[in-house]
């Protein structure tokens, strides 16, 4: 296992060296000097230069790439703090939200896909499938303003927004972008899934399963479920690093200091150290997640091996 | 003779889909006796698996259901039965082997679990003591190295492996019938012999009846004690095998025999039947077989009325209008607790 | 020997791909009426074209140039009570007409994927049709320059590509890029920024299609005959594509409006001109004091397109893919 592991990351360095390629043309070829563009047009040569120092873009090109790929960022220039300190401090604001809402959210995208896919060509197939299609359409923006209008402003059950660092405030802070999280998110699952659950439930193993005497409730929980698991994985796993991203609007909109906030800050602020972090780490995030769902696959696949 | 052990009377099966309603199965009527292995024959399409599944009641129920008809298992009526009751029959009285072994397995569950799910829905047994019920049940199949096997994935086992675990799995709670759908033609034609010999094997020892759908007039010939032939929705001919081969009435059935290919035979060309199966939903009126049928010279009768099917010679029941006196012949249940002869079944 | 009576379902004249694909689709009642939406869309968008259109959404109607919530009637200062279409979303917070806004919120989001289409298609074409024909050191090169970029969350990519172009448009301000962006009203960067991340899609689907077709007979019939690499993949594999194009344009055409309302809410999105996007950030305080009717014309405005692209794109591929005919 550990040797298919090490495999898996030694045949992921080119895509590695592409993303430090990619985060490098980006903010340090095609992207204009970082120091004129915080600094504005009147700023003297010399405090330019001071700016690119602290920029760390002072150096020469092959340098700034060589300090991409070691992780060397410069300070934010809007805190006048390290990234990785202000990853630290905020990443886990992200999480508190966006994990709660991962979890809910899959399980009601499960349940909701195997209820309607057991009783297909229902109203309650066409009902939930419309309101999937519609879910999906809504533009996120609008649904998270709308929630907090209803449930904050009108309805007043939540703050409208706002964060506090004790755990049970939290909660209260917490709870409306949650749900209005897993809202957003639900109709492309369930539809998804459901067409997953769909192909599954047409499948041979399923008829002898039935022939034997199994029930079908159950067919549909030990039987389908044990195959959709497999692409479950595939979709959900690669989303997990946007869990640390949180999600830019939702953080914004309810003004929770989380990651996805510091990123929206930092283009406001012309912040390019922030942004550039922000970029290259969630993608290695997401190439290293890929490598997980790998290894899951043999776990979750008994057709898989460590090949 | 003994009551029979399953009975299908007047059965019609429905599928409604975009295009209206079909019927690939319309008053098929046919029995099995303990201990008897009765073959329903016919080409793809004909309706065979249709009839098959709808006996345990699994037809998809969105877009398909029974519009009529019973089914008799010991005497009561399947059709009848609440879904709870019905799932203590499936599996334990009345038992199902398919045709594509391949994916009628579930990948992602050992072959042991899937044959200890069996056991344990119809048997009050702790899992180690189904397990070894799994075990010897695939032992009595002719697995070798059964142990072992349980804890293997299907994808591990070759095809006729796989065929055999469907089969431990589908005896492994002693089922009264079997209903074995086209068993072995996903296979090679030596497994194919392994496993028909296995089925009847197992038969002799257990006193189980096997309903053998299939499409291949051999395997019936070495196989079958009744025959019953099916063509587009309906029953065309149903008697013993014997008297099937020696005898057979009904047009599509002598079409059948005659298109077999046959050593020593000089020939140039395989007789086929001319035309094509019909689409279900467009069946011809009528007689469902008038249009390629030999003995129509233009009668009128085979066009407009659709022949029962009747009693035209002892325990003989066939559907066509040209059989000798027809119309006089009795609309009797079609039920033959007929057996093979020891002896050779002679072409 | 009787006649043999066919019974298969008599067919009349075999029906190219795309007759077949259309009669499905106008078939099917709500495949038509998505398509009917979309072309109000397109009708909507086209008009706005218009000069006038320029002056219609700058013009305050009311004569206090503030709020008013939608009203079927306009009083006029001498009390006389006209229909006044402009008033039937109501006036925004300079007290310009919400109804002619969102109507010209329509030709920008069109501009939009027209542009961004015709960008990331070209990008994912090209690059799909060429790692799928030619294989080798080629197919390796692009994908893993896909690979590269798919690595990247795509809208965390669309962001910082938005991010980085208008700091060139802010920076040389006399670039062409930046007296383009400056007339279009920052419409080059959101076109660009989503233009060049979106291709990877369809570049995979397009590849492995072509690795489908280039292994089928009539490749290999084309070649015997003698034709050469770029005619057999221009002239016979690429219209075997279009399918996918077609659908691809469809379901993208909704994650780019939707992606414009990200941009707008950070402020990299379009500056001069009223987009849907903009329209809600603007809208965003105004909801806490009631004003309820911008936001609400320009979500539903989107909310509406997208789901008539969206199951258009949904109807599109089951009319196009036969394969995809057991789960609906």
């Amino acid at each position: 296992m550990l040797a298919y592991i090490f495999r898996k990351l030694l045949l992921s360095i080119p895509i590695l060296l592409g993303i430090v390629a990619v985060t490098f043309l980006l903010f340090c070829i095609v992207a204009p000097d970082p120091a004129r563009v915080y600094a504005g047009k009147f700023k003297s040569e010399a405090q330019l230069q001071a700016i690119r120092h602290q920029l760390g873009t002072d150096v020469p090109k092959w340098r700034q790439f060589t300090n991409i790929l070691t992780f060397h960022f410069a300070n934010s220039s809007r805190y006048q703090e390290s990234v990785w300190r202000l990853f630290a401090r905020k990443a886990p604001v992200s999480l508190a939200i966006q994990v709660p809402a991962f979890f809910i959210e899959l399980g009601l995208q499960l349940a909701l896909a195997l209820l309607v896919a057991s009783k297909r060509g229902t109203i309650l197939d066409y009902g939930v499938t419309f309101l999937s299609v519609v879910g999906l359409s809504v533009p996120a923006i609008s649904l998270y303003l709308t929630m907090q209008w209803v449930f904050g402003g009108w309805l007043q059950w939540f703050p409208v927004a706002g964060w506090s660092a004790g755990f049970f405030y939290a909660l209260h802070f917490a709870a409306l972008p949650i749900i209005a999280s897993i809202i957003a998110g639900l109709g492309y699952g369930v539809r998804f899934y459901r067409t997953v659950v769909l192909e599954e439930i047409n499948a041979d193993y399923v008829r002898t399963a039935r022939a034997k005497g199994v029930g079908a409730r159950e067919t549909l929980f030990t039987h389908v479920l044990g195959n959709v698991l497999i692409p479950v994985l595939t979709n959900t796993v690669a989303t997990l690093p946007l869990l640390f991203v949180g999600s830019l609007l939702l953080e914004r909109l309810f003004q929770i200091p989380g990651f996805g906030n510091l990123l929206v800050d930092a283009i406001h602020a012309q912040d390019q150290p922030v942004v550039m972090f922000i970029v290259y780490v969630t993608s290695l995030l997401y190439l290293l997640m890929l490598i997980v769902t790998d290894v899951l696959y043999t776990l979750v696949d008994p057709r898989v091996t460590l090949r | 003779m003994a009551a029979p052990l399953l009975e299908l009377r007047n059965l019609t099966v429905a599928f409604d889909t975009e295009r209206g309603q079909i019927r690939p199965v319309q008053n098929v009527s046919l029995s099995v006796f303990p201990g008897q292995t009765m073959a329903l024959v016919g080409e793809s399409g004909c309706g065979k698996s249709v009839t098959a599944l709808s006996i345990l009641r699994l037809i998809p129920s969105p877009p398909g259901r029974v519009l009529g008809g019973q089914v008799l298992f010991e005497g009561k009526d399947l059709l009848e039965l609440p879904e709870k009751q019905m799932r203590l029959v499936r599996g334990k009285d009345i038992a199902m082997i398919f045709q594509e072994p391949m994916t009628s397995l579930n990948p992602v569950f050992t072959v042991g679990e899937q044959i200890v799910e069996a056991v344990q829905l119809h048997q009050n047994v702790r899992t180690k003591e189904a397990y070894e019920i799994a075990e010897q049940a695939m032992r009595d199949v002719g697995i070798a190295d059964p142990g072992k096997r349980l804890h293997e994935y299907p994808h591990r086992l070759s095809g006729g492996m796989r065929q055999r675990v469907m089969i431990a799995m589908a005896l492994s709670c002693r089922p009264k019938l079997l209903i074995a759908d086209e068993p072995t033609t996903a296979l090679d034609v030596t497994i194919q012999a392994q496993i028909l010999e296995l089925l009847r094997e197992l038969q002799e020892q257990r006193g189980m009846s096997v309903m053998l759908i299939t499409h291949d007039l051999g395997v019936v010939a070495e196989n079958a004690d009744a025959v019953a032939v099916m063509y587009a929705s309906k029953v065309v001919e149903y008697t013993g095998v014997n008297d099937l081969f020696d005898s057979p009435r009904h047009p599509y059935t002598e079409g059948l025999f005659r298109a077999m290919p046959r050593l020593g035979r000089a020939g140039q060309r395989l007789e086929a039947i001319a035309g094509t199966v019909p689409n279900p939903e467009r069946f011809p009126p009528g007689c469902k077989f008038h249009p390629r049928c030999p003995r129509m010279n233009g009668d009128a009768v085979c066009a407009g009325q659709e022949p029962a099917l009747r009693e035209v010679a002892a325990k003989h029941w066939a559907a066509c209008h040209h059989v000798e006196n027809f119309a006089a012949k009795p609309v009797t249940p079609p039920t033959t607790d007929s057996r093979r002869a020891a002896a050779e079944v002679p072409r | 020997m009787t006649e043999i009576d066919d019974n298969s379902r008599a067919d009349a004249a075999p029906q190219s791909i795309g007759r077949q694909a259309w009669s499905r689709l106008v078939g099917s009642r709500l495949s038509l009426t998505s398509l009917i939406v979309v072309g109000c869309y397109v009708a909507v968008g086209i008009v706005s074209f218009a000069p006038f259109m320029e002056g219609k959404i700058e013009e305050p109607i009311s004569a206090d140039k503030t709020f008013a919530p939608p009203a079927f009637f306009q009083t006029s200062p001498d009390g006389t009570r006209s229909i006044s279409p402009a008033c039937w979303l109501g006036l925004d917070f300079e007290g310009r007409s919400v109804l002619w806004r969102v109507a010209y919120g329509t030709r920008i989001a069109l501009l939009i994927m027209i542009c961004t289409c015709a960008i990331s298609i070209s990008i994912g074409a090209v690059l799909g049709l060429l790692a799928g024909f030619f294989g080798g050191w080629v197919d390796d090169l692009i994908t893993w320059l896909y690979s590269t970029v798919s690595s990247i969350p795509w809208l965390l990519l669309v962001i910082a590509m938005a991010y980085v172009i208008q700091n060139l448009q802010t920076v040389n301000s006399g670039s062409v890029l930046a007296s383009v962006g400056a007339k279009l009203g920052g419409l080059p960067t959101v076109v660009l920024a989503l233009g060049l991340t979106d291709w990877v899609g369809l570049c995979r689907l397009i590849r492995g299609e072509v690795i489908k077709l280039r292994d089928q007979d009539f490749v290999v019939a084309a070649r015997a005959l003698g034709l050469g690499s770029p005619r057999i993949l221009f002239r016979h594999i690429l219209p075997n594509t279009f399918h996918i194009v077609v659908i691809t344009f469809s379901l993208s055409s909704v994650a780019y409006v939707q992606a414009e309302t990200v941009l707008a809410f950070l402020g990299l999105g379009i500056t001069t001109k009223p987009s849907w996007g903009r329209m809600i950030d603007d809208s965003k305080l105004e909801l806490l004091r009631g004003v309820w009717w911008e936001f609400a014309a320009a979500s539903v405005a989107i909310l509406i397109v997208s789901l008539a692209l969206n199951t258009l794109g949904d109807a599109l591929r089951d009319a196009l893919d036969p394969k995809l005919h057991g789960v609906k």
